[in-house]
Protein backbone atom coordinates (compact mmCIF):
# COMPACT_ATOMS: atom_id res chain seq x y z
CA UNK A 1 0.00 0.00 0.00
CA UNK A 2 1.44 3.42 -0.91
CA UNK A 3 1.90 6.27 1.55
CA UNK A 4 -1.03 8.21 0.18
CA UNK A 5 -3.35 5.33 0.70
CA UNK A 6 -2.01 4.74 4.19
CA UNK A 7 -2.71 8.34 5.14
CA UNK A 8 -6.16 8.05 3.74
CA UNK A 9 -6.89 5.23 6.18
CA UNK A 10 -5.12 6.75 9.12
CA UNK A 11 -6.82 6.61 12.47
CA UNK A 12 -8.83 9.74 13.12
CA UNK A 13 -9.28 10.62 9.46
CA UNK A 14 -12.72 11.22 7.98
CA UNK A 15 -12.52 7.97 6.05
CA UNK A 16 -11.70 6.07 9.22
CA UNK A 17 -14.81 7.44 10.88
CA UNK A 18 -16.88 6.54 7.84
CA UNK A 19 -15.66 2.99 8.00
CA UNK A 20 -16.48 2.75 11.68
CA UNK A 21 -20.02 3.79 10.88
CA UNK A 22 -20.14 1.31 8.05
CA UNK A 23 -20.83 3.84 5.31
CA UNK A 24 -17.71 3.36 3.26
CA UNK A 25 -15.43 0.46 2.52
CA UNK A 26 -12.06 2.12 2.09
CA UNK A 27 -10.53 -0.91 0.46
CA UNK A 28 -12.59 -0.23 -2.63
CA UNK A 29 -10.93 1.96 -5.21
CA UNK A 30 -12.77 5.07 -6.37
CA UNK A 31 -12.75 3.82 -9.95
CA UNK A 32 -14.85 0.81 -8.96
CA UNK A 33 -17.51 3.10 -7.63
CA UNK A 34 -18.09 4.40 -11.14
CA UNK A 35 -19.44 1.01 -12.21
CA UNK A 36 -23.19 1.43 -12.85
CA UNK A 37 -25.18 0.14 -9.90
CA UNK A 38 -22.22 -0.09 -7.55
CA UNK A 39 -23.48 -0.59 -4.00
CA UNK A 40 -27.19 -0.05 -4.64
CA UNK A 41 -28.15 -3.42 -3.11
CA UNK A 42 -25.70 -3.32 -0.21
CA UNK A 43 -27.41 -4.25 3.03
CA UNK A 44 -25.52 -3.85 6.28
CA UNK A 45 -28.06 -6.02 8.05
CA UNK A 46 -27.21 -8.95 5.79
CA UNK A 47 -24.46 -10.24 8.04
CA UNK A 48 -24.24 -14.00 8.45
CA UNK A 49 -21.51 -13.62 11.04
CA UNK A 50 -23.88 -11.99 13.55
CA UNK A 51 -23.74 -12.33 16.54
CA UNK A 52 -20.31 -13.92 16.57
CA UNK A 53 -18.69 -10.86 15.07
CA UNK A 54 -19.01 -7.42 16.55
CA UNK A 55 -18.67 -5.46 13.33
CA UNK A 56 -16.84 -2.27 14.20
CA UNK A 57 -14.58 -1.62 11.25
CA UNK A 58 -11.52 -3.32 12.73
CA UNK A 59 -11.24 -5.40 9.56
CA UNK A 60 -10.28 -2.25 7.69
CA UNK A 61 -7.67 -1.01 10.12
CA UNK A 62 -5.82 -4.28 10.13
CA UNK A 63 -2.53 -2.92 8.90
CA UNK A 64 -2.55 -0.31 11.65
CA UNK A 65 -3.33 -2.35 14.72
CA UNK A 66 -0.81 -2.17 17.49
CA UNK A 67 0.37 -5.69 18.24
CA UNK A 68 1.33 -6.57 21.83
CA UNK A 69 5.06 -6.66 22.69
CA UNK A 70 7.05 -9.48 21.16
CA UNK A 71 7.91 -12.55 23.26
CA UNK A 72 11.67 -13.18 23.02
CA UNK A 73 12.50 -16.08 20.76
CA UNK A 74 14.72 -18.40 22.80
CA UNK A 75 14.14 -21.66 20.97
CA UNK A 76 13.20 -22.99 17.57
CA UNK A 77 9.57 -22.20 16.83
CA UNK A 78 8.10 -22.85 13.41
CA UNK A 79 6.18 -20.13 11.65
CA UNK A 80 3.48 -20.54 9.05
CA UNK A 81 4.55 -19.26 5.63
CA UNK A 82 1.11 -17.66 5.45
CA UNK A 83 2.12 -14.96 7.90
CA UNK A 84 4.81 -12.29 7.57
CA UNK A 85 6.18 -12.43 11.12
CA UNK A 86 6.06 -14.33 14.37
CA UNK A 87 3.01 -13.83 16.56
CA UNK A 88 3.49 -11.68 19.65
CA UNK A 89 3.32 -14.74 21.91
CA UNK A 90 3.83 -18.41 21.22
CA UNK A 91 3.98 -21.69 23.10
CA UNK A 92 7.23 -23.27 24.19
CA UNK A 93 5.93 -26.68 25.14
CA UNK A 94 8.19 -29.02 23.17
CA UNK A 95 10.80 -27.57 20.79
CA UNK A 96 11.39 -29.60 17.64
CA UNK A 97 14.36 -31.95 17.68
CA UNK A 98 15.68 -35.11 16.08
CA UNK A 99 14.26 -36.69 12.97
CA UNK A 100 10.72 -35.66 13.89
CA UNK A 101 11.92 -32.07 14.21
CA UNK A 102 13.50 -32.23 10.76
CA UNK A 103 10.27 -33.60 9.33
CA UNK A 104 8.29 -30.83 11.00
CA UNK A 105 10.71 -28.29 9.53
CA UNK A 106 9.99 -29.74 6.10
CA UNK A 107 6.24 -29.59 6.75
CA UNK A 108 6.35 -25.92 7.70
CA UNK A 109 7.88 -25.08 4.33
CA UNK A 110 4.41 -25.59 2.88
CA UNK A 111 1.20 -23.70 3.44
CA UNK A 112 -1.84 -24.92 5.34
CA UNK A 113 -3.56 -25.83 2.10
CA UNK A 114 -0.81 -28.21 1.03
CA UNK A 115 -1.15 -31.94 1.69
CA UNK A 116 2.59 -32.22 2.28
CA UNK A 117 2.23 -29.90 5.25
CA UNK A 118 -0.31 -31.96 7.16
CA UNK A 119 0.71 -35.46 6.17
CA UNK A 120 4.36 -34.76 7.01
CA UNK A 121 3.30 -33.47 10.42
CA UNK A 122 1.34 -36.67 11.04
CA UNK A 123 4.37 -38.72 9.98
CA UNK A 124 6.57 -36.66 12.30
CA UNK A 125 4.14 -37.37 15.16
CA UNK A 126 4.56 -41.12 14.68
CA UNK A 127 8.35 -40.83 14.43
CA UNK A 128 8.26 -38.72 17.58
CA UNK A 129 6.55 -41.56 19.48
CA UNK A 130 9.46 -43.88 18.64
CA UNK A 131 11.91 -41.14 19.65
CA UNK A 132 10.05 -40.83 22.94
CA UNK A 133 10.51 -44.51 23.71
CA UNK A 134 14.21 -44.36 22.80
CA UNK A 135 14.58 -41.28 24.99
CA UNK A 136 12.91 -43.12 27.89
CA UNK A 137 15.27 -46.07 27.59
CA UNK A 138 18.26 -43.75 27.37
CA UNK A 139 17.22 -42.32 30.75
CA UNK A 140 16.67 -45.77 32.24
CA UNK A 141 12.88 -45.48 32.10
CA UNK A 142 10.93 -48.49 30.89
CA UNK A 143 7.53 -47.26 29.71
CA UNK A 144 4.70 -48.94 31.61
CA UNK A 145 2.33 -49.29 28.67
CA UNK A 146 -0.36 -50.91 30.83
CA UNK A 147 -0.47 -47.90 33.16
CA UNK A 148 0.04 -45.33 30.42
CA UNK A 149 -2.98 -46.64 28.58
CA UNK A 150 -5.00 -46.27 31.78
CA UNK A 151 -5.96 -49.92 31.91
CA UNK A 152 -5.34 -49.84 35.65
CA UNK A 153 -8.68 -48.03 35.87
CA UNK A 154 -10.56 -51.15 34.86
CA UNK A 155 -10.11 -52.67 38.34
CA UNK A 156 -11.27 -49.50 40.06
CA UNK A 157 -14.77 -49.40 38.62
CA UNK A 158 -16.39 -50.84 41.73
CA UNK A 159 -14.57 -48.36 43.95
CA UNK A 160 -15.72 -45.54 41.73
CA UNK A 161 -19.33 -46.67 41.89
CA UNK A 162 -19.18 -46.62 45.68
CA UNK A 163 -17.34 -43.35 45.85
CA UNK A 164 -19.98 -41.61 43.72
CA UNK A 165 -21.98 -41.20 46.92
CA UNK A 166 -19.24 -39.10 48.45
CA UNK A 167 -18.72 -35.35 47.93
CA UNK A 168 -16.19 -34.56 45.27
CA UNK A 169 -13.19 -33.63 47.38
CA UNK A 170 -13.66 -36.51 49.81
CA UNK A 171 -13.84 -38.80 46.86
CA UNK A 172 -10.65 -37.51 45.37
CA UNK A 173 -8.83 -37.74 48.68
CA UNK A 174 -10.16 -41.20 49.32
CA UNK A 175 -8.75 -42.60 46.13
CA UNK B 1 5.16 -30.00 39.73
CA UNK B 2 2.77 -32.73 38.64
CA UNK B 3 1.67 -32.58 35.01
CA UNK B 4 0.06 -34.79 32.43
CA UNK B 5 2.65 -35.98 29.88
CA UNK B 6 1.59 -37.23 26.42
CA UNK B 7 3.72 -40.15 25.24
CA UNK B 8 1.88 -41.13 22.03
CA UNK B 9 -1.59 -42.24 20.93
CA UNK B 10 -3.52 -43.70 23.90
CA UNK B 11 -0.50 -43.23 26.18
CA UNK B 12 -0.47 -40.74 29.06
CA UNK B 13 1.96 -40.49 31.93
CA UNK B 14 1.80 -38.53 35.17
CA UNK B 15 5.03 -36.58 35.37
CA UNK B 16 5.96 -35.58 38.91
CA UNK B 17 9.05 -33.48 38.35
CA UNK B 18 8.03 -31.16 35.54
CA UNK B 19 9.63 -27.70 36.00
CA UNK B 20 7.11 -25.01 36.87
CA UNK B 21 6.31 -22.57 34.06
CA UNK B 22 7.91 -19.12 33.98
CA UNK B 23 6.84 -15.68 32.85
CA UNK B 24 8.02 -15.36 29.25
CA UNK B 25 6.24 -12.18 28.20
CA UNK B 26 5.24 -8.99 30.07
CA UNK B 27 1.55 -9.85 29.67
CA UNK B 28 1.88 -13.38 31.09
CA UNK B 29 0.56 -14.70 34.37
CA UNK B 30 1.31 -17.96 36.16
CA UNK B 31 -1.74 -19.70 37.56
CA UNK B 32 -1.92 -22.49 40.14
CA UNK B 33 -4.60 -24.79 38.79
CA UNK B 34 -7.55 -25.51 41.07
CA UNK B 35 -9.66 -27.58 38.68
CA UNK B 36 -9.22 -28.82 35.14
CA UNK B 37 -11.39 -30.86 32.84
CA UNK B 38 -10.78 -33.35 30.10
CA UNK B 39 -12.60 -32.21 26.98
CA UNK B 40 -14.00 -34.47 24.29
CA UNK B 41 -11.66 -32.71 21.89
CA UNK B 42 -8.70 -33.72 24.08
CA UNK B 43 -9.58 -37.24 23.03
CA UNK B 44 -8.78 -36.32 19.41
CA UNK B 45 -5.26 -35.49 20.62
CA UNK B 46 -5.15 -38.60 22.80
CA UNK B 47 -6.11 -40.73 19.81
CA UNK B 48 -3.36 -39.20 17.67
CA UNK B 49 -5.77 -37.49 15.28
CA UNK B 50 -4.38 -33.94 15.47
CA UNK B 51 -1.19 -33.16 13.49
CA UNK B 52 1.85 -31.79 15.36
CA UNK B 53 0.94 -33.27 18.73
CA UNK B 54 4.39 -33.71 20.24
CA UNK B 55 5.52 -36.26 22.77
CA UNK B 56 6.05 -34.57 26.14
CA UNK B 57 3.25 -32.04 25.82
CA UNK B 58 0.69 -31.33 28.57
CA UNK B 59 -2.92 -31.15 27.43
CA UNK B 60 -5.81 -29.31 29.03
CA UNK B 61 -7.66 -26.20 27.86
CA UNK B 62 -10.40 -26.06 30.48
CA UNK B 63 -9.15 -24.90 33.86
CA UNK B 64 -9.52 -22.53 36.76
CA UNK B 65 -6.70 -21.37 38.97
CA UNK B 66 -5.26 -18.88 41.40
CA UNK B 67 -2.82 -16.29 40.06
CA UNK B 68 0.61 -16.76 41.64
CA UNK B 69 2.70 -14.43 39.51
CA UNK B 70 2.07 -11.71 36.94
CA UNK B 71 4.25 -10.11 34.28
CA UNK B 72 5.12 -6.41 34.46
CA UNK B 73 2.54 -5.50 31.83
CA UNK B 74 -0.45 -7.11 33.54
CA UNK B 75 -2.84 -4.58 35.01
CA UNK B 76 -6.19 -6.26 35.56
CA UNK B 77 -5.07 -9.27 37.59
CA UNK B 78 -3.15 -9.56 40.82
CA UNK B 79 -1.60 -12.41 42.76
CA UNK B 80 -4.29 -14.32 44.62
CA UNK B 81 -7.11 -13.73 42.13
CA UNK B 82 -9.10 -16.88 41.43
CA UNK B 83 -9.78 -16.95 37.70
CA UNK B 84 -11.45 -19.06 35.08
CA UNK B 85 -9.33 -19.19 31.94
CA UNK B 86 -11.06 -19.36 28.54
CA UNK B 87 -9.58 -21.98 26.26
CA UNK B 88 -8.85 -19.36 23.58
CA UNK B 89 -5.57 -17.48 23.90
CA UNK B 90 -6.51 -14.03 22.67
CA UNK B 91 -4.48 -10.82 22.45
CA UNK B 92 -7.42 -8.41 22.48
CA UNK B 93 -5.62 -6.13 20.01
CA UNK B 94 -5.77 -7.77 16.58
CA UNK B 95 -8.68 -7.03 14.20
CA UNK B 96 -10.34 -10.34 15.02
CA UNK B 97 -10.18 -9.92 18.79
CA UNK B 98 -11.42 -6.35 18.43
CA UNK B 99 -14.49 -7.75 16.72
CA UNK B 100 -14.96 -10.24 19.57
CA UNK B 101 -13.79 -13.20 17.52
CA UNK B 102 -11.60 -14.26 20.43
CA UNK B 103 -11.36 -17.79 19.08
CA UNK B 104 -9.66 -16.46 15.96
CA UNK B 105 -6.86 -14.36 17.45
CA UNK B 106 -4.11 -13.51 14.98
CA UNK B 107 -1.35 -13.03 17.57
CA UNK B 108 -1.27 -16.31 19.46
CA UNK B 109 -0.44 -19.10 17.03
CA UNK B 110 2.66 -18.70 14.84
CA UNK B 111 2.41 -22.18 13.35
CA UNK B 112 -0.98 -21.82 11.69
CA UNK B 113 -3.26 -19.02 10.59
CA UNK B 114 -6.48 -21.05 10.47
CA UNK B 115 -6.69 -21.39 14.23
CA UNK B 116 -5.89 -19.17 17.18
CA UNK B 117 -3.83 -20.29 20.13
CA UNK B 118 -5.39 -22.85 22.47
CA UNK B 119 -3.96 -24.11 25.74
CA UNK B 120 -2.62 -27.66 25.55
CA UNK B 121 -3.90 -28.37 22.10
CA UNK B 122 -0.84 -29.40 20.05
CA UNK B 123 1.62 -27.20 18.22
CA UNK B 124 -0.98 -26.85 15.49
CA UNK B 125 -2.70 -24.54 17.99
CA UNK B 126 0.34 -22.65 19.18
CA UNK B 127 2.33 -25.16 21.23
CA UNK B 128 1.20 -24.05 24.69
CA UNK B 129 1.24 -26.42 27.63
CA UNK B 130 -2.20 -26.88 29.14
CA UNK B 131 -4.01 -26.98 32.44
CA UNK B 132 -3.83 -30.67 33.30
CA UNK B 133 -0.99 -29.73 35.60
CA UNK B 134 -0.44 -27.90 38.86
CA UNK B 135 0.73 -24.67 37.23
CA UNK B 136 0.18 -23.06 33.83
CA UNK B 137 1.62 -20.12 31.96
CA UNK B 138 -1.29 -17.91 30.82
CA UNK B 139 -0.40 -15.43 28.03
CA UNK B 140 -2.37 -12.20 27.57
CA UNK B 141 -3.49 -12.40 31.18
CA UNK B 142 -5.39 -9.11 30.97
CA UNK B 143 -7.63 -10.39 28.17
CA UNK B 144 -8.90 -13.93 28.70
CA UNK B 145 -8.77 -14.80 32.40
CA UNK B 146 -11.88 -13.71 34.27
CA UNK B 147 -12.21 -13.44 38.03
CA UNK B 148 -14.66 -16.02 39.31
CA UNK B 149 -17.60 -14.22 40.93
CA UNK B 150 -17.62 -14.54 44.70
CA UNK B 151 -19.68 -17.46 45.87
CA UNK B 152 -19.62 -19.32 42.57
CA UNK B 153 -18.83 -23.01 42.80
CA UNK B 154 -15.53 -23.54 41.00
CA UNK B 155 -16.96 -26.59 39.25
CA UNK B 156 -19.45 -24.25 37.58
CA UNK B 157 -16.61 -21.84 36.85
CA UNK B 158 -14.40 -24.43 35.17
CA UNK B 159 -17.34 -25.53 33.04
CA UNK B 160 -17.54 -21.94 31.77
CA UNK B 161 -14.10 -22.15 30.15
CA UNK B 162 -15.28 -24.22 27.16
CA UNK B 163 -18.20 -26.64 27.48
CA UNK B 164 -20.91 -24.16 28.34
CA UNK B 165 -19.87 -21.40 25.90
CA UNK B 166 -19.32 -23.91 23.09
CA UNK B 167 -22.71 -25.54 23.64
CA UNK B 168 -24.34 -22.13 23.90
CA UNK B 169 -22.64 -20.81 20.77
CA UNK B 170 -23.67 -23.96 18.88
CA UNK B 171 -27.29 -23.06 19.60
CA UNK B 172 -26.67 -19.36 18.96
CA UNK B 173 -25.09 -20.05 15.55
CA UNK B 174 -28.16 -22.12 14.70
CA UNK B 175 -30.16 -18.89 14.54
CA UNK B 176 -32.98 -20.71 16.34
CA UNK B 177 -36.36 -19.05 15.99
CA UNK B 178 -39.23 -19.63 18.41
CA UNK B 179 -40.82 -22.99 17.73
CA UNK B 180 -37.95 -24.38 15.66
CA UNK B 181 -37.07 -28.06 15.72
CA UNK B 182 -33.41 -28.50 16.62
CA UNK B 183 -31.51 -31.75 16.16
CA UNK B 184 -28.22 -32.18 18.00
CA UNK B 185 -25.85 -34.91 16.84
CA UNK B 186 -23.75 -36.22 19.72
CA UNK B 187 -24.75 -36.61 23.36
CA UNK B 188 -21.35 -35.78 24.78
CA UNK B 189 -20.96 -32.81 27.14
CA UNK B 190 -21.04 -30.24 24.32
CA UNK B 191 -24.04 -31.84 22.61
CA UNK B 192 -25.97 -32.06 25.86
CA UNK B 193 -25.19 -28.43 26.64
CA UNK B 194 -26.16 -27.38 23.09
CA UNK B 195 -29.48 -29.18 23.52
CA UNK B 196 -30.03 -27.50 26.89
CA UNK B 197 -29.16 -24.07 25.47
CA UNK B 198 -31.40 -24.52 22.42
CA UNK B 199 -34.38 -24.02 24.74
CA UNK B 200 -32.96 -20.61 25.77
CA UNK B 201 -33.36 -19.46 22.17
CA UNK B 202 -36.97 -20.59 21.98
CA UNK B 203 -36.76 -23.99 20.32
CA UNK B 204 -40.09 -25.79 20.11
CA UNK B 205 -38.59 -29.23 19.97
CA UNK B 206 -35.08 -30.51 20.71
CA UNK B 207 -33.87 -33.94 19.62
CA UNK B 208 -30.50 -35.47 20.46
CA UNK B 209 -28.97 -38.39 18.56
CA UNK B 210 -26.21 -40.71 19.76
CA UNK B 211 -25.42 -44.42 19.98
CA UNK B 212 -24.71 -44.73 23.71
CA UNK B 213 -27.80 -45.39 25.79
CA UNK B 214 -26.35 -44.07 29.06
CA UNK B 215 -25.55 -40.75 27.44
CA UNK B 216 -29.00 -40.52 25.87
CA UNK B 217 -30.61 -41.20 29.25
CA UNK B 218 -28.45 -38.50 30.82
CA UNK B 219 -29.25 -36.04 28.01
CA UNK B 220 -32.97 -36.70 28.26
CA UNK B 221 -32.97 -35.69 31.93
CA UNK B 222 -30.37 -32.93 31.88
CA UNK B 223 -31.46 -31.19 28.67
CA UNK B 224 -35.15 -32.14 28.88
CA UNK B 225 -35.13 -33.22 25.25
CA UNK B 226 -36.03 -36.20 23.10
CA UNK B 227 -33.17 -38.67 22.78
CA UNK B 228 -32.76 -41.43 20.21
CA UNK B 229 -30.20 -44.12 19.55
CA UNK B 230 -29.27 -44.21 15.86
CA UNK B 231 -28.18 -47.83 16.16
CA UNK B 232 -31.84 -48.71 16.61
CA UNK B 233 -32.73 -47.02 13.32
CA UNK B 234 -32.31 -48.21 9.79
CA UNK B 235 -31.28 -44.72 8.76
CA UNK B 236 -31.20 -41.73 11.14
CA UNK B 237 -31.74 -39.24 8.32
CA UNK B 238 -34.97 -40.96 7.25
CA UNK B 239 -36.06 -41.13 10.88
CA UNK B 240 -35.51 -37.41 11.31
CA UNK B 241 -37.30 -36.59 8.07
CA UNK B 242 -40.26 -38.69 9.12
CA UNK B 243 -40.46 -37.06 12.53
CA UNK B 244 -40.36 -33.57 11.00
CA UNK B 245 -43.26 -34.08 8.58
CA UNK B 246 -40.78 -35.17 5.90
CA UNK B 247 -39.34 -31.66 5.65
CA UNK B 248 -36.28 -31.88 7.89
CA UNK B 249 -35.23 -30.07 11.02
CA UNK B 250 -34.99 -26.29 11.07
CA UNK B 251 -31.57 -26.41 12.67
CA UNK B 252 -29.00 -29.20 12.98
CA UNK B 253 -25.99 -29.05 15.28
CA UNK B 254 -22.88 -31.18 14.81
CA UNK B 255 -21.43 -31.67 18.29
CA UNK B 256 -19.37 -34.73 17.44
CA UNK B 257 -16.54 -33.83 15.10
CA UNK B 258 -13.96 -36.07 13.56
CA UNK B 259 -14.51 -39.29 15.48
CA UNK B 260 -18.15 -39.92 14.65
CA UNK B 261 -19.25 -43.50 14.07
CA UNK B 262 -22.14 -44.83 12.03
CA UNK B 263 -21.02 -44.80 8.39
CA UNK B 264 -18.50 -47.53 7.45
CA UNK B 265 -17.00 -45.65 4.49
CA UNK B 266 -16.39 -42.61 6.71
CA UNK B 267 -15.01 -44.75 9.54
CA UNK B 268 -12.55 -46.59 7.30
CA UNK B 269 -11.27 -43.58 5.38
CA UNK B 270 -10.97 -41.67 8.64
CA UNK B 271 -8.94 -44.35 10.35
CA UNK B 272 -6.65 -44.65 7.33
CA UNK B 273 -6.08 -40.88 7.42
CA UNK B 274 -7.49 -40.59 3.91
CA UNK B 275 -9.54 -37.82 5.48
CA UNK B 276 -9.30 -35.97 8.78
CA UNK B 277 -11.37 -38.47 10.72
CA UNK B 278 -14.97 -39.38 10.03
CA UNK B 279 -17.50 -36.72 9.02
CA UNK B 280 -20.58 -38.87 9.61
CA UNK B 281 -22.27 -36.47 12.02
CA UNK B 282 -21.78 -33.50 9.71
CA UNK B 283 -23.17 -35.41 6.74
CA UNK B 284 -26.20 -36.49 8.73
CA UNK B 285 -26.70 -32.89 9.83
CA UNK B 286 -26.55 -31.64 6.24
CA UNK B 287 -28.95 -34.31 5.06
CA UNK B 288 -31.38 -33.97 7.99
CA UNK B 289 -31.83 -30.22 7.92
CA UNK B 290 -34.63 -28.66 5.91
CA UNK B 291 -34.05 -26.80 2.66
CA UNK B 292 -32.82 -23.36 3.59
CA UNK B 293 -32.01 -24.61 7.08
CA UNK B 294 -28.97 -23.92 9.21
CA UNK B 295 -26.23 -26.36 10.18
CA UNK B 296 -24.13 -25.27 13.12
CA UNK B 297 -20.79 -27.00 13.61
CA UNK B 298 -18.83 -27.06 16.87
CA UNK B 299 -17.48 -30.59 16.57
CA UNK B 300 -13.72 -30.48 16.11
CA UNK B 301 -12.26 -31.61 12.81
CA UNK B 302 -8.58 -32.13 12.18
CA UNK B 303 -6.68 -31.14 9.09
CA UNK B 304 -6.59 -31.10 6.13
CA UNK B 305 -9.98 -32.16 4.73
CA UNK B 306 -13.17 -34.19 5.12
CA UNK B 307 -15.62 -35.79 2.76
CA UNK B 308 -18.92 -33.99 3.19
CA UNK B 309 -22.03 -33.71 1.04
CA UNK B 310 -21.23 -30.32 -0.44
CA UNK B 311 -23.71 -30.89 -3.26
CA UNK B 312 -26.51 -31.06 -0.72
CA UNK B 313 -25.29 -27.89 0.95
CA UNK B 314 -25.65 -26.15 -2.39
CA UNK B 315 -28.84 -27.75 -3.62
CA UNK B 316 -30.68 -27.37 -0.33
CA UNK B 317 -29.49 -23.80 0.20
CA UNK B 318 -28.07 -24.64 3.60
CA UNK B 319 -26.30 -22.07 5.71
CA UNK B 320 -23.27 -23.66 7.30
CA UNK B 321 -22.01 -21.87 10.40
CA UNK B 322 -19.03 -22.86 12.48
CA UNK B 323 -16.39 -21.48 14.80
CA UNK B 324 -14.45 -22.11 17.94
CA UNK B 325 -16.48 -20.62 20.76
CA UNK B 326 -15.64 -17.04 21.60
CA UNK B 327 -15.61 -17.66 25.33
CA UNK B 328 -14.85 -14.14 26.49
CA UNK B 329 -17.70 -12.69 24.44
CA UNK B 330 -20.21 -15.10 25.95
CA UNK B 331 -19.03 -15.12 29.57
CA UNK B 332 -21.08 -12.20 30.94
CA UNK B 333 -24.34 -13.72 29.71
CA UNK B 334 -23.44 -17.24 30.81
CA UNK B 335 -22.28 -16.19 34.26
CA UNK B 336 -25.66 -14.50 34.61
CA UNK B 337 -27.45 -17.70 33.57
CA UNK B 338 -25.48 -19.75 36.11
CA UNK B 339 -26.05 -17.26 38.91
CA UNK B 340 -29.77 -17.15 38.15
CA UNK B 341 -30.03 -20.93 38.14
CA UNK B 342 -30.96 -21.10 34.46
CA UNK B 343 -27.95 -23.29 33.69
CA UNK B 344 -26.30 -25.88 35.93
CA UNK B 345 -22.96 -26.63 34.21
CA UNK B 346 -21.47 -28.66 37.03
CA UNK B 347 -24.37 -31.08 36.68
CA UNK B 348 -22.55 -32.52 33.68
CA UNK B 349 -19.54 -33.61 35.75
CA UNK B 350 -19.75 -37.30 36.53
CA UNK B 351 -16.20 -38.11 37.59
CA UNK B 352 -13.85 -36.31 39.97
CA UNK B 353 -10.40 -37.81 39.72
CA UNK B 354 -7.01 -36.82 41.20
CA UNK B 355 -4.63 -35.27 38.69
CA UNK B 356 -2.14 -37.99 39.55
CA UNK B 357 -4.49 -40.51 37.92
CA UNK B 358 -4.89 -38.58 34.67
CA UNK B 359 -3.95 -41.68 32.66
CA UNK B 360 -6.94 -43.55 34.08
CA UNK B 361 -9.19 -40.54 33.60
CA UNK B 362 -8.39 -40.47 29.87
CA UNK B 363 -9.02 -44.18 29.54
CA UNK B 364 -12.38 -44.00 31.34
CA UNK B 365 -13.51 -41.06 29.21
CA UNK B 366 -12.18 -42.45 25.93
CA UNK B 367 -13.50 -45.99 26.43
CA UNK B 368 -16.86 -44.64 27.75
CA UNK B 369 -16.43 -46.63 30.95
CA UNK B 370 -18.42 -46.16 34.13
CA UNK B 371 -21.15 -44.06 32.44
CA UNK B 372 -18.68 -41.21 32.09
CA UNK B 373 -19.98 -37.90 30.73
CA UNK B 374 -17.40 -35.39 31.94
CA UNK B 375 -14.28 -36.06 34.04
CA UNK B 376 -12.83 -33.40 36.34
CA UNK B 377 -9.21 -33.45 37.51
CA UNK B 378 -8.28 -32.18 40.96
CA UNK B 379 -4.62 -31.30 41.58
CA UNK B 380 -3.29 -32.41 44.98
CA UNK B 381 -2.57 -28.78 45.86
CA UNK B 382 -6.21 -27.77 45.38
CA UNK B 383 -8.38 -30.26 47.21
CA UNK B 384 -9.64 -27.62 49.65
CA UNK B 385 -10.92 -25.11 47.12
CA UNK B 386 -14.62 -25.49 46.28
CA UNK B 387 -16.16 -22.05 46.25
CA UNK B 388 -14.57 -18.86 44.93
CA UNK B 389 -13.86 -16.34 47.69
Amino acid sequence: MDTKAKNRFAKGSDTYQEVLTGDVDRKIADTVKNIPGWGIDADRENDPTYPMKHRNGADYERIHYEAPPQQPLTMKVFQSIERPRMTSVFGTSVPPRGLSGALRGFAYRYSETDTRHWMTLLLADRVNVVEGVIDDFSKGIVPNIFAERGWTAEGNTIDREQSKKLPSVQRSVQR
Amino acid sequence: MIAMNYRGPFRIRTERNRPEPEIMHPNDAIVRVTRSLICGSDLHLYHGMVPDTRVGMTFGHEFTGIVTEVGEGVQNLKVGDHVLVPFNIACGACPFCKQELFGNCHESNPQHTAIGGIFGYSHAAGGYDGGQAEYVRVPYADVGPTKIPAGMNIEDAVMLTDVTPTGYQAAEMGGIQKGDTVVVFGAGPIGIMAARCSWLFGAGRVIIIDHLDYRLEFAKKYAMCEAYNFKEMHDPVVFLKRTTDWFGADVCIDAVGCEAVGTPSQDITGRLFLQAGSATALNWAINSVKKGGIVSVVGVYGMPWNMIAMGSVLNKGITLRANQASVKRLLPRLIEHVQNGILDPKGLITHRIPLEEVNEAYHIFSAKRDNCIKPLLIPPTATRELIAA
